[in-house]
């Protein structure tokens, strides 16, 4: 057979269900039996954080999530689900045995996690869904959105692909928000609880993560499933996952927007040639304060390659080239306006950003500052950021969402110096603190409050970084 | 004979509303300054939830009753069964630490101790005590109240009806008392106190959803001269929840009432009908509702709390004898007073996000039986029992289907978990009518462990492991 020849029979065997999928809808009977298939990988989970994290509140939940690896009992949902805090959650499957559930792995930027069970807990045979190419999928696809939709356990949710290349959704500002990824939208009118379910096409595989939705309209909004595949791929082999970062935050423009910015028509018409898809490019939407990004690149710049190869809408290979680089500095080309510029920045590991221990104590809670609001707020990643203020603080008047600098006069960096301040200090001292209080337009202010260790003494809840599980430690 | 009503009509009520001066500076009116010397704005912490209180920072006002002694009133807002930390304000802004001294188990008031030698420094001012007895329904008077900002705000108000009944409204545990309507009062503030035209203390202002509500002073008297002497308080029971209803409402209701009094009745009048009975008390099984109370210990009873109550305090640790009419006859029997201190939470089990404790008087009051289970004060967000539908408010009465009466018991199934496991909780939810409610939960020793905590006799609140907690529920129990 030459070459040619199977090239030709890949090809075909690709695009083939694609041209399917626009001849004609698929019945409901077939849509039936693909969804009977599938069901039995689907989990409706439900938990509780009980500690409090960065904007968060303590809180139970109920969420979605599907069987991706029956023999390491590995089941794939979302960031927000599995969580970056504490979390003690137990799976429900649709024949309703259940399984305690352990966080396994939550990724840094994109909106998925995974949890792990022990398949031998339980009691019948494992069905796991298989993971599609949604790099194929097309806008007018057919889909069906399964989850546990509002708490009713199992939802099955008909929709269509709306778009394939829309930035991540916007969930508000210091916040968790998706970054650097395309997401895709779809007609599926999802509502809570459905976070973490799966979208599947009429073959059964799982083309997307269910992630988020507009209320009152008809628009979910969904993780591709070729981001979690490589983290999942990495966690079968038992290796570790590392994530790179040079400290920006990305957005697609479109060329109009482009041209907006000052880019001039003939390099526009340049990229516009790479490829008869390609409706924009790649835009530095913010950067990190604290890393060189900050003093060096501007939002509005356009990135045009990284280490060589061309950045365009292939934010997939950018990551790559990052998540290899860490440690390393790595060659940009930019354009600002009519210019174009290179510089080298240095790939910092993700995994230094995440948060690695809470500390409650006097029914407050306090971690290092989350990257999103060093990100939105414009502060230093230096201090301790304060979650939760009851009892100690509150009463004083100092709200939560303040950043500590200072306490009893001491400056505070890191959460290990304020475990050894709180450490020193003793029931009822009464005790000055430096904040920054993110409230009030990042103003400095000084407060004092008594500490308090009877009622809630020091908890310290650690989260070792070659996994996502948190253990805890009673001083 | 009919004769007027006392309740101000509702027209004259708005008439009067009208000429109302919305709020006062202190300074403004000559003499009213002196009286703000006396207020404090009195913050507390409560870090767990006892008897349904809330949990949180609360802000209410206090007024200084006794300078020698550094007694402070307060109403139920700012004192109760949980642990609370209070710090005071005074008009100054001098901050004090206050100590809880005792609160009242069916009124909606407490006293605190503040150190008499900072109240003489800062130069406090005490308030005198008025009569509530000779207030009459159209009198102004002033409200006065602390805000959150350590702040003494005042406003001009007009008792309306003087007969207004806190079992209709107000709920919990406050029972067998008249509350005043008043209108006109700054409406964005909390509770305070109520002034008369002279200065004097004459009830405090109990914030009852849009309105405004007193509790006249002398409900206060009693315990406030025991208070003053060092000594202790006793507060007894019968076990009865009484109302106030006019004669001709009680002739509505087939009560022979030219059985009520030798001499002539008028429609206004009012007397003491039984409302409900509490549960466990030996009350419930001889009283109905409708039963007219005649008389206690020989005492006449009219349409007078004050005279039940105070028979009743009297004869504390023994037997009062009750006259009562139902229907068209007369009977009469005698009932054992209890210690209403008996219901007051003197110890806790926090235990999977939820707050257990013994049943309080607010939980007999809303129909759980005593010892039939524990109450659930309670839940915290993000915990097993926040997951699994046990609210705040139910009664556990089984846990894996062996009955809990007591914190012990609760200890017994609960405490020396070391692991999670499946519980099942069987619970009674009295604010749907007894409803049960069972959930099953997974136990969380890790972020939720067990946790014991007893008051001593001083008031004072002390961690226990569930160990020394059984061994000190044994020690009791011999």
């Amino acid at each position: 057979m030459s070459s040619r020849l199977l090239i030709g029979l890949v090809a075909v065997t690709m695009v083939s269900p694609l041209l399917v999928n626009q001849l004609y809808a698929y019945s409901s009977d077939q849509w039936n039996k693909t969804v009977q298939r599938v069901k039995p990988a689907i989990v409706s989970i439900r938990g509780y954080r009980p500690v409090w994290s960065r904007r968060e509140k303590a809180s139970s939940y109920e969420a979605t999530g599907f069987l991706v690896d029956s023999r390491r009992g590995i089941i794939l949902s979302n960031r927000h689900v599995v969580g970056a805090s504490p979390n003690v959650a137990r799976a429900v499957f649709t024949n309703r045995d259940e399984v305690e559930l352990r966080q396994l792995y939550v990724d840094p930027t994109h909106d998925f996690g995974f949890f792990q069970f022990d398949p031998s807990s339980v009691r019948f045979s494992l069905v796991e869904v298989p993971l599609g190419d949604s790099d194929l999928l097309m806008p007018g696809e057919e889909i069906r959105v399964l989850g546990n939709n509002a708490g009713l356990d199992l939802s099955i949710l008909a929709g269509t692909v709306s778009r394939t290349k829309r930035n991540p959704p916007f969930y508000g500002l210091a916040t968790y928000n998706d970054q650097n990824i395309f997401y895709i939208q779809t007609s599926a009118d999802t509502s809570g609880g459905s976070s973490g379910g799966p979208v599947i096409n009429i073959r059964g595989e799982v083309v997307a993560l269910n992630a988020g939705g507009i209320s009152g309209a008809s628009a979910a909004f969904e993780l591709p499933i070729n981001a979690p595949k490589r983290a999942l791929r990495l966690l079968q082999n038992g290796l570790p996952i590392h994530r790179g970062t040079m400290g920006i935050r990305l957005f697609y423009a479109s060329f109009r927007m482009l041209e907006m910015l000052g880019v001039p028509q003939s390099s526009l018409k340049k990229v516009r040639e790479d490829g008869p898809t390609l409706d924009g490019m790649i835009v530095v939407d913010d950067t990190l304060p604290g890393l060189e990004a900050h003093d060096l690149i501007e939002p509005g710049d356009v990135l045009v390659d990284v280490e060589g190869t061309p950045i365009r809408d292939n934010y997939e290979e950018l990551e790559e080239i990052l998540d290899r680089s860490i440690g390393k500095s790595v060659a940009i080309r930019l354009w600002r306006g009519g210019r174009s510029f290179s510089l080298s920045l240095a790939v910092h590991d993700l995994a230094d950003f995440e948060i690695e221990e809470i500390v409650t104590v006097g029914a407050a809670t306090f971690h290092k500052v989350p990257i999103e609001l060093v990100y939105d707020n414009n502060v230093p990643i230096q201090g301790v950021y304060c979650a939760q203020a009851f009892l100690m603080m509150l009463r004083e008047g100092i709200n939560p969402n303040i950043i500590i600098t200072k306490l009893a006069g001491e400056p505070i960096e890191t959460v290990s110096e304020f475990v050894a301040m709180m450490r020193r200090l003793s029931n009822g001292q009464t005790v000055r603190l430096d904040y920054l209080d993110l409230n009030e337009r990042n103003q400095l202010k000084i407060g004092s409050f008594q500490i308090e260790k009877n009622w809630f003494p020091l908890v310290r809840h650690l989260k070792k970084r070659e996994s996502a599980r948190w253990s805890v430690l009673l001083q | 004979m009919v004769c007027p009503t006392p309740v101000i009509p509702k027209v004259v009520l708005t008439a009067m509303l009208l000429v109302v001066v919305p709020a006062v500076s202190p300074a403004a009116t000559p003499g009213l300054s002196d009286m703000s010397r006396a207020v404090l704005s009195i913050q507390t912490t409560v870090p767990f939830s006892l008897a349904g209180e809330p949990v949180g920072i609360h802000y209410g006002t206090g007024v200084v009753l006794d300078q020698r002694h550094g007694i402070v009133l307060v109403d139920r807002s700012a004192i109760g069964h949980s642990p609370r930390t209070a710090v005071g304000y005074l008009f100054n802004r001098r901050r004090v630490d206050l100590v809880p001294v005792w609160f009242d188990p069916t009124h909606n008031f407490g006293f605190y101790r503040v150190d008499p030698d900072l109240l003489a420094e800062n130069s406090v001012g005490r308030l005198k005590i008025g009569d509530s007895d000779i207030v009459t329904s159209g009198q102004g008077g002033i409200t006065v109240q602390a805000t959150p900002d350590h702040r003494i705000e005042m406003s001009q108000v007009v008792i309306g009806d003087l007969f207004h009944d806190p079992v209709a409204q107000t709920g919990g545990d406050e029972m067998n008392v008249y509350y005043w309507e008043i209108a006109g009062g700054n409406q964005t503030s909390g509770n305070g106190i109520l002034v008369d035209s002279r200065h004097r203390l004459i009830g405090l202002v109990i914030r009852e959803g849009r309105s405004d509500l007193v509790l006249p002073i002398n409900t206060v008297r009693y315990a406030f001269a025991k208070i003053q002497n060092n000594e202790a308080v006793p507060r007894g029971s019968i076990g009865l929840v009484l109302q106030s209803l006019f004669i001709d409402a009680l002739q509505d209701r087939g009560v022979a009432v030219e059985q009520l009094s030798d001499k002539d009745v008028r429609p206004s009048d009012r007397r003491l009908v039984v409302a409900r009975t509490l549960s466990g008390f030996a009350a419930a099984e001889i009283f109905q509702p409708g039963d007219v109370l005649l008389r206690i210990d020989g005492r006449p009873v009219a349409d007078r709390f004050g005279v039940v109550e105070g028979v009743i305090d009297e004869k504390f640790g023994g037997h009062v004898a009750i006259e009562f009419l139902r229907s068209d006859q007369k009977h009469s029997v005698e009932l054992p007073v209890t210690d209403l201190k008996t219901f007051q939470v003197g110890r806790f089990l926090a235990c999977d996000g939820g707050v257990f404790h013994e049943l309080h008087l607010g939980a007999i009051f809303e129909g759980a039986a005593p010892g039939s289970g524990l109450y659930i004060s309670w839940v915290r967000f993000g915990s097993p029992l926040d997951s699994y539908s046990i609210r705040a408010g139910h009664i556990l009465t089984k846990v894996n289907d062996i009955p809990v009466t007591s914190i012990a018991d609760l200890i017994r199934v609960l405490g020396d978990q070391h692991q999670p496991r499946d519980l099942k909780f069987s619970t009674v939810d009295m604010r749907q009518s007894g409803e049960r409610v069972v959930g099953t939960l997974r136990s969380d020793p890790i972020y939720f462990p067990c946790r014991y905590f007893e008051r001593d006799d001083a008031g004072q609140w002390s961690e226990w492991s569930t160990v020394e907690a059984m061994q000190l529920d044994q020690l009791r129990v011999e």
